[in-house]
């Protein structure tokens, strides 16, 4: 399998709240993170709060830049890539939220959510259109709910929305950033096996960060630990969480038995 | 019924604003936007068919020059609250999008709130003397930080959703994330916000020109009428009772407005969280 | 044992929908009971029915008996005093429960205050206790933190020192931990399980998280849709369920059973999204 999307030696770091007189100190939240996905795999990153893994899908998806580093797209710099090869490059990376009520704007229809990715893609309206009932049929949606609002549907139908708009651009991987976390137990096993679906109808790899070490490893083919911002352990996700090497991933198994 | 389930004081609010301002707009358009004649010989007459409220010291139809001056006092309270919602709102969602034009915007807001808006409406008056247009300078002066600080929370507290990283993500750049996300929103706290300013609004303009600070006599105005009948409270308080009464109405009109609207616009889609799990 | 808590034949009623069927249970001193459910299940309805936090319009019938008296029966200022003092809640949300612009050992005060007739000096050596006793001050906050200084579990040992405060005789956790990670979660329980120990505290714990419930429960019920289907010990529900819908519900968990990885996980039609309210 080839590599599709990678980090190299990812550097990123806040400025502290404590300041002096010497200028404010910065705090390290990635320190020198390298990983990589394969085509149709699923990566998991497992960590707790304060690891540094939402702001570790940030720089995937391009939302942050990290201070040093570099993101491979099948091993195309995203950094140097020049304007069109990054315009095309951007949709293949798409991600979906944690919260299902923050992720979708409720004034605005679900056809609009969806559609919105494709803003800067070079597609007629009706190729547009015809992608987002596409994609809804995809997610299981009914059609008629393309003019509905968020707020009419379930926690469950709202994240199938917004799988919907990450899947509107065809995208290769999707980072997914404790996507399961906030539904019941229903929910999170239809929108998993909705997921497992998708990965395999549309080969599509994952990038799946979440701190519940179940989901990990229900999901994912290799596994990164992520602890205080540096990636502690990586493998195989059964003999990564059946045999751990290091104490932090450890600590992590015996808090979700 | 568009009325059934709109809430109680969205009802009362528009009734007594409408009850005060349709008339008022027709003394207004009656008299040409100018104070009632004056009829020296006819002052302090009692209520009567050609004077529903009787006349005032200068013989001038009191019901008239009191709508007239409602009219006024709301055109000018309107026009400031416009443009300090237009100017507070921009600024605000520039403060709110962060980096240094942000914190010039903010640093900027903070060194306005410290001038009293009084001492703005004086030094105008000194520079330029008494006018509309000073007037309205200074009631929106005081009216734009406020505006740019709720502006400013409210679109932060939007921008941190994950939506609004979706849309970055789809290649919006800032102007274009605030227009289609940010703004339709936050309206509902803006609609609602600008709609209780009418109500200090009015109360500033009528203040203003109670002090002599406002457009120069002979347009009438419900704070001029206020500071010219006062010396009457004793011998004829009906003169000062009835523009008295009206500010009071249309302070009230407004602030049951804003709450009516409150309720109106930020329930349904408030509903989500209010549901119990 | 006698039981601290017993519910008879609790309903409630939302307008004339009924929300929760009448259903009984009991919590013993020192025991951890579970209420588990889907959204719509009507756990965190039960939870506000004891705490009498339902908003209007929510009917409430039924025993509650706490301590030997009926809850339900009680006028509500002497219910007032009983909540807070005898009956602690904490809920998901830190930052909405605590005043973001006062320092945490003053809220902590608060509570004593309210509750009790400790002086000044006293309450501020209980309340050092108090943050000891949660882990606070090893972890370096201090009564003057504010809480946007604390991370998330912070926040929540900063509402559990509220909570037990007053060394209550029962503490409802309405999902205290669902916004925790599992880390964080696992240290926050299992000081909750310490205090029951050391308080003989009766704890009722809402929440959706078979995981944690398997490790901190003594007992579960399960909700389905306002109705009590099973209530067993925790132990003999994980291995022998006997209600289809308990079976249903763990095995779609995660954390109920072993699923072999990258299958998809059997979910039945009928409880399939099938659980909106």
């Amino acid at each position: 399998m080839s590599v599709l999307l990678e980090a190299r030696n990812i550097q990123y770091s806040v400025s502290g709240h404590t300041s002096s007189v010497f200028g404010s100190r910065r705090k390290t939240v990635l320190q020198d993170v390298s990983l990589h996905v394969a085509e149709q795999e699923t990566l998991g990153i497992v960590g707790s709060s304060g690891s540094g893994k939402s702001t570790l899908s940030r720089i995937l998806t391009g939302l942050a830049q990290p201070e040093n580093g570099e993101i491979l797209f099948q091993g195309k710099d995203l950094r140097d890539a020049a304007g069109q090869v990054r315009k095309d490059i951007r949709p293949k990376i798409q991600m979906i939220f944690q919260d299902p009520q923050g992720a979708l704007d409720p004034r605005q229809t679900v056809r609009q959510i969806v559609k919105e990715p494709l803003h800067q893609m070079a597609l007629s309206n009706e190729e547009k259109e015809r992608r987002v009932l596409e994609v809804l049929a995809d997610v299981a949606l009914p059609q008629d709910g393309a003019e509905r609002y968020p707020r009419m549907f379930s926690g469950g139908q709202r994240q199938r929305i917004a799988i919907a708009r990450a899947l509107v651009t065809r995208p290769s991987v999707i980072i997914a950033d404790e996507a399961v976390s906030a539904l019941d137990v229903s929910t999170q096993a239809v929108v998993l096996n909705l997921l497992l679906d998708l990965q395999e109808r549309h080969g599509l790899s994952y990038i799946f960060v979440s701190h519940d070490l179940a989901v990990i490893r229900h999901i994912s083919h290799r596994v990164a630990v992520l602890d205080e911002g540096r990636i502690v352990e990586t493998g195989p996700t059964l003999s990564v969480l059946d045999h751990p090497q290091q104490s932090t991933t450890r600590d992590l198994i015996a808090a979700s038995l | 019924m568009i009325l059934r389930g709109a809430p109680k004081s969205l009802i009362a609010g528009s009734v007594l604003l409408l009850g005060c301002l349709f008339p008022a707009t027709m003394a207004w358009i009656w008299h040409g936007g100018h104070a009632p004649f004056i009829d020296i010989p006819n002052r302090y007459a009692p209520p009567s068919l050609a004077h529903p409220l009787g006349t005032d010291p200068f013989g001038r139809d009191l019901a008239s020059y009191v709508l007239t001056g409602a009219f006024n006092t709301t055109a000018i309270a309107l026009l400031s609250v416009v443009l300090a919602t237009v100017i507070g709102t921009i600024l605000g969602l520039v403060g709110a999008n962060g980096g240094k034009r942000g914190w010039a915007v903010m640093s900027a807001t903070d060194l306005g709130l410290a001038f009293p808006p009084i001492l703005i409406a004086a030094m105008l008056v000194t520079a330029q003397g008494a006018s509309a247009t000073g007037e309205i300078l200074a009631i929106v002066l005081f009216g734009i930080p406020a505006q740019i600080r709720i502006t400013k929370q409210a679109a932060q507290s939007i921008l941190v959703l994950d939506y609004i990283s979706a849309a970055r993500m789809a290649g919006f750049g800032s102007v274009a994330v605030t227009i289609r996300h940010v703004l339709p929103n936050i309206a509902p706290i803006l609609i609602v916000h600008a709609s209780t300013s009418l109500a200090l609004a009015i109360l500033s303009e009528a203040g203003l020109s109670y002090l002599g600070l406002g457009a120069p006599p002979p347009q009438p105005d419900l704070g001029r009428a206020l500071a010219s009948y006062q010396i009457h409270i004793f011998d004829h308080p009906f003169l000062v009772a009835v523009p008295g009464v009206t500010v009071m109405v249309l302070v009230l009109g407004f602030n049951l407005l804003g709450d009516g609207l409150r309720d109106l616009l930020e329930r349904p889609f408030a509903r989500n969280e209010e549901r119990l799990p | 044992m006698t039981d601290l808590l017993s519910v008879r034949e609790l309903s409630v009623l939302a307008g004339a929908k009924p929300i929760l069927h009448p259903l009984s249970f009991t919590v013993s001193a020192g025991e951890t009971v579970a209420v588990t459910g889907e959204s719509g299940s009507g756990k965190s309805t039960l939870a506000r029915a004891l705490m009498r936090l339902l908003p209007d319009g929510f009917k409430t019938s039924g025993q509650i008996i706490f301590e030997g008296q009926d809850l339900a029966a009680l006028p509500e200022r002497d219910f007032r005093d009983l909540r807070g003092r005898r009956i602690a809640m904490v809920f998901q949300e830190p930052m909405t429960a605590l005043n973001p612009i006062r320092r945490i050992g003053k809220q902590i005060g608060d509570t004593l205050k309210l509750h009790g007739a400790l002086s000044s000096p006293d309450i501020a050596t209980h309340v050092q206790q108090l943050l000891d006793r949660v882990g606070l001050s090893h972890a370096g906050v201090s009564a003057q933190s504010y809480p946007h200084a604390l991370s998330g579990g912070q926040r929540q040992r900063v509402l559990l020192a509220m909570a037990i405060a007053c060394k209550p005789a029962l503490l409802i956790a309405d999902e205290f931990t669902t916004a925790l990670d599992s880390r964080t979660q696992a240290e926050v329980m299992d000081l909750v399980q310490e205090l029951a120990v050391e308080h003989e505290m009766g704890i009722l714990m809402i929440s959706h998280d078979l995981g944690v419930i398997r490790r901190q429960a003594q007992r579960v019920l399960v909700l389905q849709q306002g109705h009590l289907v099973e209530s067993n010990e925790t132990e003999q529900l994980f291995d022998t369920p006997r209600h289809p819908y308990t079976r249903a519900l763990l095995g779609m968990s995660l954390h109920g059973t072993n699923h072999p990885p990258l299958t998809r996980i059997p979910v039945p039609v009928d409880v399939s999204e099938g659980v909106q309210p």
